[in-house]
């Protein structure tokens, strides 16, 4: 299950990733609906999920973050197994530099709704406001327009596009990257 | 000294980085028109050079060289001290779609073309030996002479960070450049055969 809540939006929470959501992880990134957006070839077993916890989600340069729906009456310790549903996770990488990278993917069953698009917004809100990067970027392939709209609503402005930058599901995909620095967000708020 | 030659064009030889080049890597990656130019933030010592040599050798997605001038006279005038080391070539990534390239001649080497001409030869051994899509290649905005060589080998700029970097005082932009294999056996004269170079 995941921690405690960091912070909130208006209908999702952040919680600390935990060791224990290492079988959450594996079970959506194992989804092609998930999969493929992300470029990765591999699915993952158990075990090789409990190491992507320590390797991808902990660390001083960066944030990470469990996307929740809680229930009304969730604590925001530690939640037992009814009080919240993990939907997603959440990263921004690098924070410790000029520029942060952010990563959001959420399960497909609450794809739609519009909870990619307040966990993705809370998450550079969180970024700008605890650490001191001058900008955010954020990536995705050309094929997925779903995220491309997200970082444009967001007021991210496309940036370079790499063309055939990787073989994912039975073809060469463009890349498309995206920035939106500091002075922007503060301008649009 | 550098090791031995492994691809050579029509003035420049690109050789094996050996532990005793850890000297004149560091002598580049501490030049302030070079090491900023790379965004090195900070100076290198000779050992965390070597450390540095010592890592890319046990990485087998990494294929790096001395770009030497086959003078004969090791850069210091004597005729018995061999070639003359001049920059640094480095792909990395190689299992990638898409690898990466990097490149600095040393500014007393500026302007002659060397850049151009080793990386050339670079260009030709990735898509000669290794069975990737393309290649690409990122600089600060302001430099120029890497951006040309970029230009002169058929690079197209996809892109551009904006303030992504900082480096000499203030916010850079990165620019983003990237070859497709195609665009490069189609563009000419380029015998991958030979692997020569030149001519552009």
């Amino acid at each position: 299950m995941p921690g405690p809540v960091v912070t909130r939006g208006e209908r999702v929470t952040f919680r600390t990733v935990e060791r224990e959501d290492a079988t959450f992880r594996q079970r959506a990134a194992a989804d092609p609906r998930v999969r493929h957006p992300l470029g990765v070839a591999q699915h993952r077993n158990e075990r090789e999920a409990e190491g992507l916890v320590e390797a991808m989600d902990e660390g001083s340069d960066r944030l990470a973050f469990v996307v929740c729906l809680d229930d009304a009456d969730a604590p925001r310790g530690n939640p037992g197994e009814d009080d919240t549903t993990p939907i997603g996770l959440v990263h921004a990488y690098d924070v410790d530099g000029e520029r942060a990278h952010l990563a959001y993917w959420l399960t497909p069953e609450h794809h739609g709704e519009g909870y990619g698009r307040e966990a993705a917004e809370l998450l550079v809100d969180r970024t700008f406001r605890v650490t001191s990067v001058h900008g955010v970027g954020a990536g995705a392939f050309a094929f997925n327009e779903a995220s491309r709209r997200i970082l444009e609503s967001l007021g991210f402005t496309e940036e370079y596009r790499h063309r055939e930058a990787e073989y994912v599901n039975g073809a060469y995909r463009d890349f498309v990257q995206y920035g939106l620095l500091r002075r922007e967000w503060a301008a649009d708020p | 000294m550098p090791g031995a030659v492994f691809r050579r064009g029509d003035r420049v030889t690109l050789r094996t980085v050996e532990r005793a080049d850890a000297e004149f890597v560091q002598r580049g990656h501490n030049h302030p028109a070079v090491g900023v130019s790379l965004g090195l933030d900070r100076p290198e010592n000779e050992s965390s050079a070597a450390d540095r040599i010592d890592s890319v050798e046990d990485d087998p997605n990494v294929a790096t060289f001395v770009v030497c001038l086959e003078d004969g006279t090791g850069g210091d005038g004597d005729s018995e001290s061999g070639p003359t080391p001049i920059g640094k070539v480095t792909v990395k990534n190689l299992h990638h779609t898409r690898p990466e390239l990097s490149y600095w001649i040393h500014p007393e080497y500026q302007g002659e073309g060397y850049g151009t001409e080793a990386t050339e030869v670079a260009v030709d051994y990735v898509f000669s030996a290794h069975e990737v899509r393309g290649l690409q290649a990122q600089a600060f905005a302001p430099n120029d002479g890497s951006v040309g060589v970029l230009e002169n080998l058929g690079f197209t700029h996809e892109g551009t960070l904006r303030d992504a970097r900082f480096r000499d005082g203030e916010y850079v932009d990165v620019v983003w450049y990237g070859l497709l294999r195609e665009e490069w056996e189609d563009d000419g004269d380029d015998g991958e055969a030979d692997g020569t170079g030149g001519g552009r």
